[in-house]
């Protein structure tokens, strides 16, 4: 496979403000990544760690996306569980309507979570042979991890696509994210986490300060207005598409960011990735959750994409 | 004798970089009561790796080459930290808990006893069960916490020792058929009591009745 993804799934228990609850939906940063992928190529596998309970519950969306399990382990009883009250606007977060988990499915949920957490070896299981030209990971900051994972980086020559955690993009961590992006090609974060990370207040001030650390490429995703794509110095802002049918913001980011990782692979173009990363984030704003049906997109996707670069070029022309 | 002893090495305490979990202190209770060697299986922190070699000096049956660096530093489970950071803590133990099959295959290559300490899972328990039926390994385990009464009763169906803290031990009482001679209950959770478990249950798997 020349795209692997590494990150948690997860199942959603959505809570609406009208009292309502959408059970069990697909969800956590991997999915949202791979489908992200897997909108432009079949060439792409899943790695991570799950219940016993995986088939019965993401079974059926592997299936109908003719998605690999090959690199997914069962590692426990049950997958990780969350709940997450939305609000009418489409974001997520605290909630008066979303029930709170229990200390024990609190413990279960934190505990089980960090268990299933990819390792190393994880990783290397999947890239060895070489075959790989990207991965995508959503990480902390930890250096041990980041150390070893560099090392099979090197043996394996992969390029590097890393989302940080969000409650981990904090000014204590700015010395560890420098270093961690020498294992790096390409950062995503969003504008709340670059302001968290830099102490800054301001989504042009966080974009002066991405613009000095030594990455190949960034992606800056900024909410709905788009995305800023970084390159030496460079910044492109590429404002999100037009789009009539929102239905869910959930994994905007993960599915462009995981899009703009086979961007990058494929073009080392920051206004292609942009472009492409913009793309994902547009298609995956019209379903709840996932995309149910990636395969019946992919066609569209290649279709704006063509149109959106001749735009581009033309504007660039006159 | 040969024991594996399988679970996550961190630090209890305000002192980072001296790891002295639960599985730490059982295998010295079970290498003081046996005499034998003890592999370990499981993850731990960068920052504990001198220490562990340490031990080693001092504990030359102890062997830690599977143990797996994880993490920058082991988690510091520190009781006075308030409540959340503590749960997060909690979290970090368990990415350096070790996989079921990482456990097996240690365990197969002809283990006495497996020391385990790690929640209920009933895949686990599933797998224990058999690997027992196979090789006939005795399992000792320490559960710092169950989902519910129904897990622990089936976990105390495979374990031929349980080790509990008291608050754990409540779950049990909703499980007649435990026989109070295969349970161990920690009435405080601290370096010691972990150690004085490790002699009894060393002691106890001993037993011909069990």
């Amino acid at each position: 496979m020349k795209y692997a993804v590494f990150g948690n799934l997860m199942l959603d228990n959505i809570y609406f403000s009208d009292g309502s609850c959408s059970c069990n939906q697909l969800g956590g940063p991997a999915p949202f990544a791979l489908s992200g992928i897997k909108l432009w190529t079949d060439d792409c596998v899943l790695g991570c760690n799950v219940g016993v309970d995986f088939d019965a519950t993401y079974g059926p969306w592997m299936r109908q996306n003719r998605l690999s399990t090959e690199a997914i382990k069962a590692k426990t009883d049950r997958c990780t569980y969350t709940r997450l009250g939305y609000f009418d606007n489409g974001t997520y977060g605290q909630t008066d309507f979303c029930p709170s988990f229990t200390p024990e499915e609190l413990m279960a949920f934190i505990q089980g979570r960090d268990y299933m957490a990819v390792t190393p070896e994880d990783i290397a299981a999947v890239v060895s042979g070489g075959d790989v030209k990207g991965i995508y990971i959503v990480r902390d900051c930890d250096l041990t991890f980041w150390r070893q994972l560099k090392a099979i980086k090197e043996r394996d020559s992969f390029s590097v696509m890393w989302e940080i955690e969000n409650d981990r993009a904090i000014p204590e961590n700015l010395d560890r994210v420098r270093e961690i992006l020498q294992a790096v090609d390409v950062f995503s974060c969003n504008v709340q986490e670059a302001c968290n990370l830099f102490s800054v207040g301001t989504e042009e001030d966080a974009l002066d300060q991405l613009k000095k650390l030594d990455v190949d490429m960034i992606v800056f995703r900024v909410g709905a207005k788009g995305l800023y794509t970084i390159a030496k110095g460079q910044s492109w802002f590429h404002a999100s598409l037009p789009n009539n049918g929102v239905v869910d913001a959930t994994g905007c980011g993960n599915s462009s960011t995981g899009s703009a990782l086979w961007g990058y692979c494929e073009t080392h173009n920051p206004v292609a990735v942009g472009i492409i990363a913009n793309i994902a984030s547009s298609l995956n704003l019209r379903y709840r959750g996932v995309i149910p049906d990636i395969l019946s997109l992919r066609e569209t996707a290649y279709v704006m994409k063509d149109q959106l670069l001749a735009e581009y070029a033309a504007k660039q022309g006159g | 004798m040969k024991t594996v002893c399988c679970g996550a090495i961190y630090t209890i305490g305000a002192e980072s970089g001296c790891p002295n979990s639960p599985i730490l202190s059982m295998a010295k209770g079970i290498e003081a009561a046996t005499k034998g060697d003890i592999v370990f299986v499981g993850g731990t922190g960068t920052d504990v790796l001198p220490a562990l070699a340490e031990l080693k000096d001092s504990h030359p049956r102890f062997d830690f080459s599977r143990v797996k660096e994880r993490t920058e530093q082991a988690p510091l489970l520190n009781p006075d930290r308030a409540p959340e950071v503590q749960l997060y803590t909690l979290g970090a133990i368990g990415y350096l808990s070790p996989a079921l099959n990482e456990v097996l295959e240690f365990a197969v290559e002809g283990a006495d006893l497996l020391c385990i300490d790690f929640w209920c899972e009933r895949e686990w328990i599933r797998a224990l069960t058999e690997l027992k039926r196979n090789t006939g390994c005795r399992i000792a385990w320490h559960i710092p916490w169950a989902r519910s009464p129904a897990d622990m009763a089936v976990a105390a169906e495979c374990a031929d020792i349980l080790i509990l803290s008291a608050a754990e031990a409540v779950k049990l009482n909703a499980c007649p058929s435990v026989v109070q001679e295969r349970l161990i209950v920690l009435q405080e959770e601290t370096e010691d009591a972990y150690l004085q478990a490790g002699i009894s249950l060393a002691a106890l798997t001993r037993e011909p009745g069990l």
